[in-house]
């Protein structure tokens, strides 16, 4: 037979005193578990949301980022008539020719040197694209032909001088900032936009797209046609899912994360099952009076130990609870890191309910480890001497 | 200290606690070694940067090319004594990203003079200068694939300016080491070629990416940059320059504000050692009580039981700490090989529990110790005979 919850739960309840610190230290381990998730999250959601389902990218077969790509007009031209690319009302394709450069800036805060994505776009991408809107009351696009540029949300509020009305200075010209876009909490948002056209006369470039977005008719055929463009002798290009383009990149950056989460929450969590362990093991010899007399009304071996392993579960879910919540106000936490060539890519803390589900069977893991062992000596106490207890 | 068997028997009677607990304290103390061993790898690295050294770029970004015409207009400005052409070449090795390591194209001689903490023999010196296809390694990288002098490797570039029908094969001359004490922070992970090899190869169509420019009076470094920039602001390729260490210091606040996010880590961790001790602790007076009656019984004086509880948490802290310490000397080295955070760890140069990091460690057990000990002893102090003993 097995012991009630109640008992554990009421246990717990009643000599709060002497685990509020074994909750306290597993609430912390989750709380920094919990935490770091939350930037790997974050990052990988801020380059995973940009782009759409149904869109396909084109870079030049090799090239590791959309900076180090080109594709020479003769192959764009045959590229987009495609006729698996979707057309607008006046059959013209939905493709954006995009050209990428960085340039170097200042940050707002202490005028520290940043990279910053400076993207030229065709009048097509905001059609491709979708999302890209102008905030409210912050400007209005840049105009097609001048020396104008709008920036994302997330660099405008980091970066010097990027301002609605502001100017910055690149290439012996200044550039007006008209308006402030977000795009659906994407990496667009740490990018500047202008017209490609004054992008490719401003810096020299020969008018040479580095990708081209398209908007697929059908999103099922990507893979096909990936396949096909692969083998293509005519064009050195690869076709990729839009929104896989942009998560690739921040592949190797969210790993890295990801690895130093790991290795930090798993130390942790060695220390803080240790602590689990002295509190549960306490809890076992002030106990041992009840343990007999629970073996003596008949409660056997198996369910004492199954019982302080639930409560040691019980302490280390509660404590993961609480971790859980700890972690709440990280959330929306703004930060910024290295993104795909050399510049920065801001985003925000995202603490998911998956992150939220994993410290939580962290925090599980933690107390079975930690009352484990405990439990066993609690199992194994005999009636006899325990009963003989003052 | 006549009372350090009575607290070493306490420690012994419950010996299960004691040693979970010390080891819940050794490992934090590790973590907290860790954090700070790459803390400090960060700002050795940016100290490894030398003010007599500059670094020339495209003002507006790395991926510009600079004129081979710049060279020379800079190699002539008073002051300058050295000038040598750096390109990023972005190889890699195998086809597999995981297997990067830092690869540049450089002009040998100058670069080499320009850095004299990259050491190498002059067997290695005399074989660079034999063949095109020679290159230096870092002794990390060339540790990590097993490499040795005259091994032959192929880089593929994922530039495409850089890149043609086959891969580049590389040769290696010699294997670069350096004095760990005079210059700690120098990268051991980089590969250095002839940038010859790579303009032959892309067919002239390389370009340049930076200048590193050698000056004589690391002083006046930033009006030398000032003077740079000016020369070229009304030319095509307006330039940006800057010391090597705020060229590098912009690199590492792009990997995010990565040493605040570890101090927080560390602080995070450091709170949790703080809970484990105190929750021991509170469990060791609590259980004790009667025999705190009965010291106070015997004529021990309240200080004294403030001493024996105290000194018995800073000694579980002095022993955590001297296990955390044991911990990080051993392990950090062994990180970089360790799989999947060996990946991660690997850019940091010069990983290693230094003095300071282990007196941190070690000063912080014990004042955590002490700490977690505070609330126990002062309760004792106060206890009352009458009341401790009352559940005799």
């Amino acid at each position: 037979m097995a012991l009630p919850l109640s008992y554990n739960v009421k246990n717990v309840s009643v000599r709060w005193k002497s685990t509020i610190l074994a909750i306290l230290g597993i609430a912390l381990v989750v709380t920094v578990f919990v935490a770091l998730s939350g930037l790997a999250s974050g990052f990988l959601h801020a380059l995973r949301a940009t782009g759409r389902q149904d869109n396909a990218i084109i870079v030049q077969r090799g090239s590791a980022t959309e900076l180090t790509s080109l594709i020479p007009k003769e192959q764009e031209n045959f590229l987009v008539v495609d006729d698996r690319i979707a057309r607008d009302a006046n059959g013209t394709p939905l493709a954006s020719p995009e050209m990428v450069v960085v340039a170097n800036l200042k940050h707002r805060k202490d005028g520290s040197p940043t990279n910053v994505t400076i993207r030229g776009v065709s009048p097509r991408a905001f059609e491709v694209r979708g999302g890209i809107a102008i905030a409210q009351g912050q400007g209005r696009r840049f105009t097609f032909g001048l020396d104008e540029i709008i920036v994302g949300e997330r660099i405008a509020s980091r970066v010097a001088d990027l301002d609605v009305g502001g100017t910055i200075r690149m290439q012996k010209r200044d550039w007006k900032v008209t308006g402030i876009f977000n795009a659906e909490g994407g990496g667009f948002e740490s990018e500047i936009w202008m017209d490609a056209k004054v992008l490719s006369q401003a810096f020299n470039r020969r008018e040479m797209a580095q990708s081209i977005t398209l908007r697929m008719k059908d999103p099922a055929q990507i893979p096909s046609f990936a396949l096909e463009l692969q083998s293509d002798p005519k064009v050195q290009v690869e076709l990729k899912q839009e929104q896989a383009y942009y998560a690739d990149q921040a592949g190797p950056v969210a790993t890295n994360i990801l690895a130093l989460t790991l290795f930090v929450s798993i130390v942790m969590a060695i220390g803080a099952v240790f602590g689990g362990m002295n509190t549960m093991y306490a809890i076992v010899a002030g106990r041992t009076r009840e343990i007999g007399t629970l073996r003596a009304l008949g409660f056997s071996r198996r369910s004492i130990l199954l019982s302080f392993l639930v409560e040691s579960l019980y302490i280390a879910l509660l404590g993961g609870v609480l971790g859980c919540l700890l972690s709440l106000p990280a959330n929306g936490m703004s930060a910024a890191m290295g993104g795909p060539g050399f510049s920065e890519v801001a985003f925000a803390f995202r603490i998911t309910p998956t992150d939220q589900a994993y410290g939580l069977a962290f925090a599980g893991i933690m107390g079975v480890l930690g009352g484990l062992l405990p439990a066993v000596r609690a199992a194994r106490i005999p009636i006899s001497s325990a009963l003989k207890e003052a | 200290m006549k009372f350090l068997p009575l607290i070493v028997r306490h420690l012994r009677h419950n010996w299960v606690r004691t040693t979970s607990t010390v080891l819940a304290v050794g490992v934090c103390i590790f973590l907290v070694c860790t954090l700070q061993a790459f803390v400090q790898a960060i700002a050795f690295n940016l100290k490894s940067a030398n003010d007599s050294r500059l670094v020339v770029r495209h003002n507006v970004s790395l991926v510009f090319r600079l004129p081979e015409a710049h060279r020379g207009r800079i190699a002539g400005m008073p002051g300058v004594e050295g000038v040598a052409r750096v390109n990023w070449f972005g190889g890699i090795y195998m086809n597999d990203r995981k297997k990067f390591f830092p690869n540049f194209a450089v002009d040998m001689d100058e670069y080499l003079a320009m850095y004299p903490e990259y050491q190498i023999t002059d067997a290695a010196r005399s074989a660079l200068r034999q063949d095109l296809r020679a290159c230096i390694v870092g002794k990390e990288t060339a540790e990590r694939f097993g490499w040795k002098e005259g091994d032959v490797f192929q880089l593929e570039s994922f530039i495409p300016n850089y890149r043609k029908a086959e891969p580049f094969e590389f040769v290696i001359a010699g294997i670069y080491d350096t004095d760990s004490v005079k210059n700690p922070g120098t990268a051991l992970t980089l590969m250095l070629f002839h940038y010859k090899y790579l303009f032959e190869g892309t067919e002239e169509r390389c370009g340049i990416g930076t200048f590193s420019v050698r000056i004589k009076d690391p002083s006046v470094a930033v009006d030398m940059a000032h003077k740079i920039d000016d020369t070229f602001e009304n030319s095509d390729t307006p330039t940006k320059t800057e010391t090597e260490s705020a060229f590098r210091a912009s690199f590492v606040s792009l990997g995010g504000n990565l040493a605040l996010l570890l101090n927080t880590i560390g602080l995070a961790v450091t709170f949790s050692i703080l809970l484990v001790t105190a929750n021991t602790m509170a469990m060791a007076i609590r259980e004790r009580r009667t025999e705190i009656g009965i010291l106070k019984t015997l004529g021990f004086s309240n200080r004294q039981v403030l001493f024996i509880v105290l000194g018995e948490a800073t000694l579980i802290g002095l022993l955590g700490g001297a296990v955390g310490c044991a911990m990080a000397r051993v392990m950090i080295p062994l990180l970089p090989s360790l799989p999947f955070i060996g990946d991660a760890v690997r850019g940091f140069p010069g990983l290693g529990l230094s003095p300071p990091i282990a007196v941190l460690g070690f000063g912080l057990a014990v004042l955590l110790g002490f700490a977690a000990g505070l609330t126990p002893a002062v309760l004792s102090y106060r206890a009352k005979i009458t009341s401790l003993l009352r559940h005799v």
